[in-house]
Order: structure tokens, then C-alpha cells, then sequence
């Protein structure tokens, strides 16, 4: 594991930009308001995921990146909100399911807590808010990136860390 | 948002389910660190349980099963 300097936001814009999101995982009993998405090529995984409410396609690839969120966070349309971690399970995935097809055309990242807001074309916006901070945090981050490479941790506070996958 | 509920702006029962939620991953947390898996495998769990009904004893279970699974991840 290795402590990585704030330089790590121009990877994270290279890597991220372009990127088509093929496929949102979310809902479920006890997993709340957190999700993941794929993003870019198909990456064969070394085993294929065993949980049958997957597609086919998600249980046997990832994401080039793969983007998984623990904290709190929004998703906004042309002119409103659509959700946000405070919805109802079918309010998120809707949500979620609306950023499948569309690319990924600005990436923002602001210190100290590393919030993440991502601009998908044609409109829609993901924000990240990371709540999760020093203390008693309910979960151990806020959000993570996994890229064919390397793996980012943000989270919980100012914390960051990264290690080769 | 629940259409119907957004149009008449009501969400019932969502101050309670919110805090179910924290809750819900408070008890994963605890559960990841009790198991002891990485990141890595922390994220597997994930992927193995979204979409999915399962009780905490039950994603326990699968938490041993990736650790297992996955030794070196």
C-alpha cells in the first residue's frame, strides 16, 4: 500500500475521461445506498462472479474501471435532481441505470475529502460527498477506483491510498 | 424517487429507511474487518452480494467463502 500525493487527480482525469459506463450494481438487502459502476472495456475477471443476479456479461468482465461508492451521493439530470443515496431502492437504480450508455466527459476532484463530481454526456452528473470521516465512521471510505492497474482508496477523511493490482 | 411519491412529495418511512442503511453498512464494515478481508476482497463482497436478499449471517458466510476464494487478493 503506498501514500500517494494530490498529483494523482490528473491520472485519475486521464484514466476516467472517454469512458462509456456499461453497467450499474446496485440495491440489494443490507447494502444500501452503495453501488458500483463498470466503465470502459471489458476486462475478463479471473473467476466469474458466483452472484446469479448479475448478467452474464458483469459476472465474467469488469470494468477497465471500475468505480464502487460507499458514501453519500447524487445524481442530477438536465435540470433536477433524479436520486441520491437518500432514495428509495427503486428511485437509485432507475438513477444509476440512466448512466449506462453515456461516456464520461469531465472529471472533478476536490480536496480535503476527495469529492468526486463526474460530468457523463449527454447531462448527467454524479456527485460524490464524502461523509465518511476520522472518528467512528459507519464504513471504512468513502469511494474507490479499480483500473486494470491500480487500485485508489479514498477515504474515510483526507485519507488516499493506492497499490498496484 | 418513487414517481408517484415525488409527484406527491412524499417519501414514507425515508428518515427511517436512511437509517437502516447506515446501519446496514456499518454492520458490512464490521463484518469485513471481523472476516478480515482486503479492499480487494471487500470490493468482491460487494459484487456477491448487490441484488441479492441475503442476511448478515449469510454475507458473513460469502465474506469467509472470497477469503478463501481469493487468498492473495
Amino acid at each position: 500500500m503506498t501514500i500517494v500525493t494530490p498529483d494523482i487527480v490528473v491520472q485519475l482525469r486521464s484514466q476516467l475521461m472517454g469512458l462509456e459506463c456499461w453497467y450499474a450494481s446496485a440495491g440489494g438487502k443490507h447494502v444500501g445506498s452503495t453501488f458500483s459502476l463498470a466503465l470502459g472495456a471489458r476486462i475478463p475477471r479471473e473467476k466469474p462472479l458466483e452472484n446469479s443476479a448479475h448478467p452474464e456479461e458483469y459476472r465474467n468482465y469488469e470494468g477497465e474501471a471500475n468505480l464502487v461508492v460507499w458514501c453519500t451521493w447524487r445524481v442530477d439530470g438536465q435540470d433536477a435532481p433524479e436520486s441520491s443515496s437518500d432514495d428509495t431502492d427503486k428511485g437509485i437504480e432507475s438513477a444509476l441505470g440512466s448512466l449506462v450508455g453515456s461516456r464520461i466527459v469531465d472529471v472533478v476532484v476536490e480536496r480535503p475529502a476527495w469529492d468526486l463530481r463526474l460530468l457523463f454526456s449527454p447531462f448527467h452528473r454524479l456527485r460524490l460527498f464524502c461523509d465518511h470521516v476520522p472518528g467512528d465512521p459507519s464504513f471504512d471510505g468513502n469511494w474507490e477506483l479499480h483500473t486494470t492497474k491500480e487500485s485508489y482508496y479514498f477515504g474515510p477523511g483526507v485519507s488516499m491510498e493506492s497499490e498496484s493490482r | 424517487m418513487d414517481n408517484a411519491a415525488r409527484s406527491r412529495g412524499l417519501r414514507p418511512n425515508q428518515g427511517i429507511l436512511n437509517m437502516a442503511r447506515k446501519a446496514d453498512i456499518k454492520a458490512i464494515d464490521q463484518i469485513v474487518k471481523k472476516v478480515g478481508l482486503s479492499k480487494t476482497q471487500r470490493r468482491l463482497l460487494h459484487d456477491e452480494i448487490t441484488k441479492q436478499n441475503h442476511s448478515f449471517e449469510e454475507i458473513r458466510k460469502i465474506a469467509e467463502e472470497i477469503k478463501k476464494l481469493y487468498p492473495n487478493k
